[in-house]
């Protein structure tokens, strides 16, 4: 067995907090677990020892009076303790069927509340995985912390009473030996002879046994990686209705085969041949163990009831109790290793669960420096200053903003633009507080955002991601992002986002949930619905910062000229950020930023940028309006009356 | 029930058919599995009254301990035999089900009719075909372990039936009147659960949504923006509440089969004590005797248990094995009456290539609303058609009929002057070349998601389709099947072949892969990369995926489309995620792009079809306005208009 790097003390911490931390999952089952495996243990005893006794009342006197007093005591116990049993079960049923998504939920809870940059953080989002994935491949983790508490009480139970049961052998061998039945040494020789084999049959099938469980670590230690695979392929790219057409078009066919073979089902597959092999000799040594004690407890059993020593059927009760002790002895250290083992598997569900969590750590000290002055924004007099923000992604070294400073005035409306990869989306999500400047800060009020409690700095804004989410609930839950909503202004907000006549239309109305994965008769949306329903979101929240990233690009050419009207018509003095690669939509802007590589190269408003010539905003501009400005109108003038520097076609 | 178990052999079968392809002794282990199953249960009741037979007899203690040694041998032997049988029966339906199963429903979802695939009853069945296949633990793969289970309840329910039958036939027909209760009530909760199922299946969508589906970075960042994080909770507690309620009625009602079962327990037991001890003092008995034969009654009892059991956990699996069935062997293509020839395909596909369109009509299943509505056009060969129009005008639709991944509902569409109908289907998508609009990479190497095509004829050329692969995978993962060795041994030119290409830094057609890519304006940016085109996409996917941005992206994907170089090119807004200048390059370098092909550019921006030979403006599934773009200017209709609406952002009068 590999060698933990953990004193045995360390483990059992573990196992104590993995215990304590697991009424979290399945509250109060730990306990009932218990119950229910000391039923376990103790069920299988009551019919042997009784049929022992009816065996041993035949063989001698067949009291009548006796043997119905054992046959009711046998069968009535069993009777009541398997009811409680079925009772204790019924409580277990409840909570076991959830285990698997309860303990996830608890992941996604705390993924809820970590920082956001750890959601993108690889080693964070692996060590996520790792902790699903444990759980949910090998069963391991949690799982198996609650699995094996049921193993160890039942074998500490059903050892014991074999224990117990040893001594009333020992008392009957003694009572022999003093009988004259068989001698003392005779005597002696043959009880060392079956403890000595119980132990060795013990040891060796529990170390038989922990390699099982070494090859099933070994097997799917890894097999986390190979299901994203699995996953991507299965789950994501070919059920895809637009991918699906792709594979068709560009014949991916065999590629897609034999990248899910080898990459994912043949590894899988490899590592399950290699551990039936390994437990099927495992099985086979055990067996062979077993059988060998087996044997020898019969003949010497025997043989001291061939002597009368003890009655034929305790030969049976010894040779059952023989078993069930090497058993309880075996599974009991093979669960105390694989208990051992299984703490690599806590320990990252503990490593996960102790992320850092938003908002505890940031503020801190420097609140108590600064007193008071938190906390006090006035709604609608924003004004949000970066200096000298730069800020490179962990783990990489590009700077993906460079000494950014900037100054946006309350109320302003300010655009920012750039090519792909200039760094413009980066900037919104410094601003959002989903990741921390490298270097300087961003400061709204004239206090350093991360400053700020966070669920009132988070009030303020109003994000439309590129890559906005929206959940699998109603309409209405959608657009006031909350369970409550108002339902006047969820119209409002519909309304305004130009959604309401498709959502009138629907069969529940603003009840309607958005997609299937929830509710059976969600909708699906379209790109461009789902873009409306993300902005009317941000309507909603009335927040004095609205920040647009890209909203219209999977709109048409009127939905976009809709929104955007709709927006500027109702902003009522809030400050408007945006990125679009429309430049049309800047126009309407109180100044532009232009970023280049991830520095503010350019701002001023459109006229003045547009004359500037060569500038990067120029360029820009020119490569979109120019297609519009060379053309004809209808009415055949020359509309060639695009902005200074036009002249580019 | 005639229906029932026409299903039920139908997919016992195709499953072990399927099986017997991959691995021919496998279809035998669970007739093994039983056996063994059988021999272990009839051993282990006869051992102990072995035992108490010599006990009984005296018998001296050499006799004795032979006897019980061999008795534990054979003991030993047959559960040893069982043990590997049964880890073998399991081991050979995971592998099954990974190396087989899973590969046959992927190749089915990329090999189905794309019109069947994409329609809700497609996804249904595709859905739960994936269901039954997706886990190692349930689904489809316990089939083999659930027929073995129920033959080895059957054979032990007769092997030991003959020995209480030997005490009396009476108690044997005693101990089929409680199974008979035991049984009835058993299958009315089986049918009670089935009731639940339903239920639970929402509840358990429910949780599943809010444990896995809410927690990736793109749901981050609106759940912290808008402080989300309340609602989701409570959504989850009211989840995580329906789910406890659902277990609770079924855990209630499976509380009452147990207990039933616990009494019928009892009165068996206590009859079956009293039958013996009679027989025993009327004085037919030995002690081995009567314990052999207690165990006997047990055992039946076990084994009426196990077949219940068994029987419900076959039906169980056999449900999914339908499932599975239904998608794999729906919608099966047949070969086409008159297909174009080969040859004469390849020969249109040559040049640039003609489309008519005649009265084309479509609608989505069995709607009567009509998408598109008496399309008539021709595409002349070599020409470059734009086509504008709103969200939903259907376009997307005109794009799918177009590369035949759906065909008109009336009417019919022609390729250089033949019916789009009469082509094989893989010789008839050959002409065309796309970038949808929603295009994705693989977690593949840059060389690989451009070339994805060019891999298929290496497999080719190597001389074994990817099924023959499949199975001499199988059989090199069955290990000792000896067939596996001639099998694999018969190409080795075909591996070492495989190996060479994997291994290789440049590969043949590489420059044909970097022309594509300076076309798309990728190559620089490529060149950066320390991987170059080895260079594994797919971050979160692959271990070391890197991941493209947008416009990155999407020049990656019009290089792919141009090293397809097909006759035809399908752009469906290939820009919408580009900057201004990347897309003006793309614009620029349009006709270059375009060379030699007929195309079809679909776009949101109407500044680009001014690259286009002919402009086509859809409304409502129809084409309204056809014509260059100062015709239709000049027309002043619905492209004047759109024209106006976007244009006037750039223009200065408006302002």
């Amino acid at each position: 067995m590999k060698k933990s790097e953990r004193t045995i003390q360390e483990d059992f911490r573990l196992m104590k907090r993995g215990i304590r931390e697991f009424r979290k999952i399945l509250p109060g089952q730990m306990g009932l677990l218990a119950w229910k495996s000391v039923i376990t243990a103790v069920t299988p005893y009551i019919a042997v020892v009784m049929s022992a006794m009816i065996l041993n009342e035949l063989a001698g006197d067949g009291d009548r009076f006796r043997l119905s007093a054992y046959i009711l005591i046998s069968t009535g116990a069993t009777l009541l303790i398997s009811m409680i049993g079925y009772r204790l079960e019924a409580k277990l049923a409840v909570g076991y069927d959830r285990l698997f998504s309860t303990h996830e939920l608890i992941l996604t809870d705390k993924a809820y509340r970590v920082p956001y940059h750890f959601l993108e953080d690889e080693t964070v989002r692996s060590l996520r995985e790792q902790v699903s994935g444990s759980i949910s491949l090998t069963g391991g983790g949690m799982a198996s912390l609650y699995w094996d508490m049921e193993v160890v009480v039942k074998n500490l139970c059903s050892g014991g009473i074999a224990l117990i049961l040893g001594q009333q052998f020992l008392w009957q061998v003694t009572a022999g030996v003093k009988g004259g039945m068989v001698s003392g040494r005779e005597a002696a020789g043959m009880v060392l002879l079956l403890a000595a084999l119980t132990v060795v049959c013990a040891y060796v099938t529990c170390r038989v046994s922990a390699g099982r469980f070494r090859v099933a670590f070994d097997v799917f230690a890894q097999g986390a990686k190979y299901n994203r695979y699995g996953d991507f392929y299965d789950l994501r790219y070919l059920p895809d209705e637009d991918m699906a057409m792709d594979i068709r078009i560009f014949r991916q066919k065999e590629l897609i085969l034999r990248e899910s073979l080898e990459k994912c089902h043949r590894v899988l597959a490899e590592g399950k041949v290699r551990e039936m092999r390994a437990v099927s000799r495992l099985d086979v040594a055990k067996l062979l163990c077993t059988g060998i004690c087996g044997a020898a407890v019969y003949g010497l059993a025997g043989f001291l009831a061939v002597r009368g020593v003890i009655g034929p059927g305790s030969v049976l009760l010894v040779s059952a109790s023989v078993t069930m002790l090497i058993n309880a002895l075996s599974e009991l250290a093979q669960i105390f290793t694989d208990l051992r083992n299984n703490n690599v598997h806590l320990l990252s569900y503990f490593q996960y669960m102790d992320l850092e969590e938003e908002g505890n750590a940031e503020r801190r000290t420097r609140q108590k420096e600064q007193g008071g002055e938190t906390g006090t924004a006035e709604r609608k007099g924003m004004e949000i200053r970066f200096e000298g923000v730069s800020f490179c992604y962990p783990g990489s070294n590009t700077k993906v903003l460079q000494d950014i400073s900037l100054r946006i005035q309350p109320g302003e409306k300010l655009a920012i633009v750039g090519e792909n990869g200039s760094g413009k989306t980066t900037l919104i999500k410094l601003l959002c507080r989903l990741y921390r400047p490298a270097e300087g800060r961003i400061l709204l009020n004239g206090v350093d955002i991360r400053d700020w409690p966070y669920e009132e700095y988070m009030g303020m804004l109003a994000t439309v991601f590129q890559d906005f989410a929206l959940f699998a609930f109603s309409v209405a839950e959608n657009v006031a992002a909350s369970g409550d909503y108002n339902g006047e202004r969820v119209y409002e907000a519909l309304y305004r986002a130009g959604l309401w006549d498709k959502v009138g239309g629907l069969p529940k109305g603003v009840w309607q949930a958005v997609t299937a994965e929830y509710e059976e008769d969600g909708m699906s949306l379209s790109g461009g619905e789902a873009q409306k329903l993300a902005i009317a979101r941000a309507i909603y929240k009335a927040a004095p910062a609205v920040i647009l990233d890209e909203p219209t690009a999977a709109l048409d050419p009127y939905a976009e000229k809709e929104i955007y009207e709709q927006f500027f018509r109702n902003l009522k003095g809030e400050t408007m950020i945006s990125i679009s690669h429309r430049l049309s939509s800047c126009r309407s802007c109180d100044r532009i930023i232009v970023l280049e590589g991830g520095r503010l190269v350019q701002q001023g408003s459109h006229e003045e940028l547009v004359s500037v010539k060569d500038g990067a905003y120029a360029r820009l501009w020119e490569s979109q309006a120019g297609y519009y400005c060379f053309m004809r109108r209808p009415e055949g003038q020359e509309t060639n009356n695009c902005r200074k520097g036009v002249g580019v076609l | 029930m005639k229906q029932n178990l026409k299903s039920i052999a139908g997919n016992f079968r195709y499953l072990f058919r399927e099986l017997y392809l991959f691995r021919r002794g496998s279809v035998f282990l669970p007739v093994l599995g039983s056996v063994s199953q059988i021999f272990l249960s009839l051993t282990a009741v006869w051992l102990p009254k072995l035992v108490l037979d010599l006990v009984e007899s005296r018998a001296e203690p050499g006799v004795l301990l032979l006897r019980v040694t061999s008795g534990s041998a054979v003991l030993f032997a047959v559960s040893a035999v069982n043990a590997v049988v049964h880890n073998r029966i399991d081991s050979c339906a995971q592998v099954f089900l990974y190396t087989r199963l899973k590969p046959m429903w992927e190749e089915k979802m990329m090999v189905l009719d794309y019109e069947a695939f994409s329609s809700p009853e497609g996804k249904v069945r595709a859905e739960r075909a994936r269901n039954a296949i997706d886990s190692p633990n349930f689904g489809a793969v316990t089939y083999l372990r659930s027929v073995t289970e129920l033959t080895e309840g059957l054979g032990g329910l007769f092997a030991l039936g003959a020995l209480v039958c030997m005490l009396h036939p009476l108690v044997l027909a005693a101990l089929f009147v409680l199974f008979s209760v035991e049984l009835f009530y058993g299958v009315r909760s089986e049918r009670r659960k089935h009731f639940l199922q339903e239920e639970r299946a929402r509840a358990n969508r429910k949780l599943n949504y809010m444990a896995y589906h809410t927690r990736g970075f793109r749901e981050g960042k609106d759940i912290r923006v808008y402080s989300m994080t309340g609602w989701l909770r409570k959504a989850a507690g009211e989840a995580v509440a329906d789910k406890d309620m659902v277990e609770k009625k079924a855990a209630r009602q499976n509380y009452g089969k147990m207990v039933l079962n616990g009494l019928l327990l009892f009165l068996r037991n206590g009859c079956a004590y009293i039958y013996l001890l009679w027989r025993f003092f009327q004085g037919h008995m030995t002690i081995g005797d009567f314990s052999l034969a207690f165990s006997a009654v047990n055992g039946v009892g076990g084994f009426l248990a196990r077949v219940v059991q068994g029987y419900s956990g076959f039906m169980e699996s056999d449900n999914y094995v339908t499932d599975f069935c239904l998608f794999m062997e729906w919608n099966m293509r047949e070969g086409k009456k008159n297909p174009v020839r080969k040859a004469q395909a390849v020969q249109i596909a040559e040049k640039p290539v003609s489309f008519t369109w005649e009265n084309v009509s479509f609608s989505y299943g069995g709607s009567d609303h009509y998408v598109l509505k008496n399309v008539n056009l021709t595409i002349k060969a070599g020409e470059k058609l734009a086509i504008v129009g709103a969200n939903g005008a259907g376009k997307t639709t005109f794009v799918k009929l177009l590369c035949g991944m759906i065909r008109p509902k009336e009417g019919r569409i022609l390729a250089a002057g033949v019916d789009a109908a009469d082509f094989d289907e893989e010789e008839y998508r050959n002409l065309f070349s796309a970038v949808f609009q929603k295009s994705g990479v693989l977690p593949v190497s840059i060389r690989d998601n451009i070339v994805s095509e060019v891999r298929q004829c290496e497999v080719r050329l190597g001389g074994g389709t990817v099924s023959d692969k499949r199975e001499a995978e199988a059989q090199r993962l069955g290990g000792k099947d000896r067939k596996s060795g001639q099998l694999s041994g018969s190409r080795p030119e075909n591996i070492a072949r495989e190996k060479r290409l994997d291994g290789a830094e440049t590969m043949p057609g590489d420059e044909a892969v970097w022309r594509c890519l300076r076309l798309a304006n990728l190559e620089e940016k490529v060149r950066s990369l320390p991987e170059g085109l080895d260079t594994c996409l797919g971050k979160g996917i692959a271990e070391h995926g890197t991941e493209l941005s947008g416009g990155q992206l999407q020049r990656l994907l019009l290089a792919r489309a141009l090293y397809r170089d097909a006759s035809v090119l399908v752009l469906d807004e290939p820009t919408a995620a580009l900057d201004p200048i990347a897309e003006s390059e793309i614009y620029e370098s349009y006709n270059r792009l375009t060379e030699g092909k007929t195309s079809v550019f679909i776009s949101h921006r109407l500044a680009s079809t001014r690259f286009c030979d002919r402009i086509l403006v859809m409304e409502n599934g129809e084409i309204v306005e056809s014509g260059t773009h100062d015709e239709l200017m000049m027309r002043g209709g619905r492209y004047a208009e759109m024209y106006h609406v976007q244009s006037r952002y750039y223009t200065e009068e408006t302002l």
